[in-house]
């Protein structure tokens, strides 16, 4: 039985869905990739192929999903993480990915704290964008 | 990390603290070697007189610092002297990455305390703190080494979108194993490139560590010790007050290093006032690498009641291994109309090991 993916529903017509991510409380160096696949092709979205960030600058690691709301239904969001240890002391970290909507917060990864065990380690946060109702 | 200065700091704290020194012991070591002048590892333990071979280092600058020193002299339980060292914004809080580095400062601002007992029961207390302003050996924030982290993490996410597309349709896979799959497909697919993570990590941390030997640094401290006769917080008198400012900055690209360093002290003498005051000063250059360099150095001390001296001094220093140094210098001495004098030594100096 393949892998069934969380499931984050959304409004069509509440505005656009954005994606906040966020490494907070770790001096670990994290850095991500985010991703967006076409629901029937399984094709990646246009500029959302490579879109890649970290926790280095104090840039807001924000974006915004395609608009209007409704494109993104059936769409796989797809961030893919590295955390990296810089002096070798090892070191906790936790990864916040947030799903919002016309300022409500339609799915928040949970709050797990993690301890790097080895120089590095690979987190996935992967999620199906269901229209609500379908 | 720090290498230099914790090299030199953990001389100092080997030959003891000048505050507490009477003259003559300053004479001797002048002639012994060189005055080391780095901030100490812990500004409260130095002006009462600890010394690093009862010091447990924090591994990192999240942890407090315990020492504990002639802890079964006399009495079993209460250690003869205690001192510890915490950095109070990273125990109070949590920063992330940019914070960190935007305000690396504040978060590197140690403080310590310390207490000890003599012989005749008198009980000294004292406080420090040292904050370093600028501290380009550090790898979390170090650029060479995040450029670095970030090429491999680019790849690494690549590979985990790739092998995510190849499992995701497996019939073994389930939420549950899923991020172990990636992470074995991860390794898998780079390794087949010749890129073994965890080896190249490991690496590029040394190189970089080999490379930023001689980075800036402007570290400053300072700590004032407290007396009592007795074990009476009454009775408590102010006894010293220390300083000291460190500066290094890279010479001859990433062949050689300044170093400036700055101590002043003032103690209170047997007459019961403050007056013997002291403020030395000493600069080097290192030309070489981190594990061996050549050093050119001019040393000053002056001190209240002994004529000024000045060192100038030209030697090597060697690292036999991971957080042992052996050094050897000769030189010349000149205090006051004194005759000048040839000086020379060699010394095994011991550092915090560094993490390979």
């Amino acid at each position: 039985m393949p892998i069934t993916l969380p499931i984050v529903k959304f409004h069509p017509d509440k505005g656009t869905l954005w994606v906040d991510i966020a490494y907070p409380e770790t001096l670990l160096f994290c850095r991500y990739l985010l991703q967006l696949r076409d629901a029937d092709t399984n094709e990646f979205i246009e500029g959302y192929d490579n879109i890649r960030g970290d926790n280095e600058n104090s840039a807001d690691d924000t974006y915004a999903l395609p608009t209007p709301a409704y494109v993104n239904d059936g769409c796989v969001l797809m961030i893919f993480h590295t955390i990296m240890d810089q002096n070798g002391d090892g070191g906790s970290y936790r990864i916040s990915v947030t799903i919002r909507q016309g300022g409500t917060v339609l799915w928040k990864s949970p709050d797990t704290k993690y301890d790097i065990s080895g120089e590095l380690e690979m987190k996935q946060t992967i999620l199906k964008l269901e229209v609500e109702g379908d | 990390m720090r290498i230099t200065i914790r090299v030199v700091a953990s001389a100092l704290l080997l030959l003891g603290t000048a505050a507490t020194l009477p003259a003559q012991d300053i004479e001797d070591r002048v002639e012994a070697g060189r005055i080391d002048l780095a901030v100490p590892d812990n500004p409260a333990f130095n002006i009462i007189g600890g010394s690093s071979s009862e010091i447990l280092r924090p591994s990192s600058l999240r942890e407090v610092s315990v020492l504990l020193g002639d802890m079964l002299s006399s009495n079993p339980v209460i250690p003869k002297a205690t001192a510890f060292e915490i950095s109070p914004m990273l125990l109070a809080s949590n920063p992330t990455l940019d914070t960190y580095a935007a305000q690396r400062w504040l978060y590197s601002t140690r403080v310590s305390f310390a207490t000890s007992t003599e012989n005749n029961g008198a009980r000294q207390l004292s406080f420090g703190i040292r904050i370093s302003l600028i501290d380009e050996t550090d790898l979390r924030t170090n650029d060479q080494l995040l450029d670095a982290y970030r090429d491999l993490a680019d790849l690494s996410n690549t590979a985990q979108s790739k092998c995510f597309d190849e499992i995701r349709n497996r019939e073994d896979v389930n939420a549950d194993n899923m991020p172990q799959l990636i992470d074995s497909c991860v390794r898998k697919k780079l390794e087949i490139q010749g890129i073994l993570v965890d080896s190249i990590i490991r690496a590029e941390r040394t190189r970089i560590r080999g490379t930023s030997w001689n980075s800036a640094i402007l570290e400053i401290g300072a700590a004032g010790a407290a007396r009592s006769s007795d074990s009476l917080v009454a009775n408590l008198m102010s006894s010293a007050y220390s300083f000291w400012a460190t500066w290094a900055q890279p010479v001859f690209g990433p062949h050689g290093q300044l170093l400036l360093g700055l101590r002043g002290a003032s103690v209170r003498g047997a007459d019961n006032t403050f007056g013997e005051d002291e403020a030395a000063a000493a600069l080097r250059c290192y030309v070489g690498s981190n594990d061996f360099k050549g050093f050119l150095e001019f040393d000053f001390l002056a001190r209240s009641g002994m004529t000024p001296m000045s060192t100038g001094a030209l030697g090597i220093e060697l690292n036999l291994s991971n957080g042992i140094w052996i050094d050897g210098s000769a030189g010349l001495e000149k205090a006051g109309s004194d005759a000048t004098r040839i000086t020379g030594g060699v010394n095994l100096r011991l550092a915090t090991p560094e993490i390979e």
